[in-house]
């Protein structure tokens, strides 16, 4: 038995622990009540919703964990730089588009794919997270250059 | 240091044009590897551009299928690049690195 067949059980774990403090921090709640206490305090609210939170995503985690585990579903994910196309594509001109955001997306796969393939999980994180910084980074230089630009230009039409 | 004189290449762009220079053509992550940290990834593209614009490079996009599922895009130096390269070189070679290197 591999180690990694325990993720579910611990992930339970944290399940059982959320509702338990949830049901703490409710019975907390109750009791403020039934003391004649109306207000409702933001800590009570923030754990109320956090913990139904934690406790609904947890539920479905270990639900994927299983399955996964038992061969029942085959897991896919998209290739890194996809999700940043569909955001910030929008916000580029045809020409940087093509000179700027595709090459860097780009340079972010290649990088992946290769710690990938030699089996560097954690470079391969790494990488996409630097990949997406560089994207930031590359979004905000390329407007602020539009945006000087077209400053200038204004300017130049007007005097 | 600011650069008073927009058609004079920067000290990012001079960088990029020397690599330019001693090879046929380079794409972007070849350049930020090669450069040993003076290039940033998320800066290269922006400044390639910017010299794409003014002439000094030129680009075209290479369409051999690749696991990225992206066309990649290689740079190489133009004529008036290697013009801007050496008449920097010339005037480094005069007055000093700082003054030149911007």
């Amino acid at each position: 038995m591999s180690w990694k067949n325990l993720y579910p059980y611990v992930r339970m774990l944290t399940n059982i622990c959320a509702i338990f403090f949830y049901t703490m921090f409710a019975t907390n709640f109750i009791l403020r009540i039934s003391s004649g206490d109306n207000s409702i305090g933001f800590w009570t609210i923030f754990s109320f919703v956090s913990l139904t939170a934690v406790t609904v995503y947890n539920h479905f985690d270990v639900k994927n964990e299983v399955e996964i585990l038992n061969g029942t579903k085959i897991e896919l994910s998209s290739a890194p730089g996809g999700r940043l196309f569909q955001i910030f594509g929008f916000a580029a001109s045809k020409k940087s588009f093509e000179a700027i955001y595709v090459p860097i997306i780009y340079d972010m796969r290649e990088e992946y794919f290769e710690a990938l393939s030699e089996n560097r999980i954690w470079k391969a994180r790494w990488v996409r997270i630097r990949g997406t910084w560089s994207f930031v980074v590359a979004i905000g230089l390329d407007r602020a250059f539009a945006f000087v630009s077209f400053f200038i230009k204004a300017w130049k039409s007007v005097n | 240091m600011f650069n008073s004189d927009p058609r004079r290449p920067s000290a990012k762009e001079l960088i990029i044009l020397d690599m330019l220079a001693g090879k046929k053509e380079m794409y972007g992550l070849e350049m930020v590897q090669a450069s040993g940290g003076r290039l940033a990834r998320g800066t290269i593209y922006v400044t390639l551009m910017r010299m794409d614009e003014k002439g000094y490079v030129t680009s075209r996009q290479l369409t051999e299928e690749n696991v990225s599922g992206l066309p990649k895009r290689v740079f190489s130096i133009t004529g008036l690049g290697q013009r801007a390269l050496a008449a920097a070189r010339s005037a480094q070679a005069v007055f000093g690195g700082a003054e030149v290197m911007g």
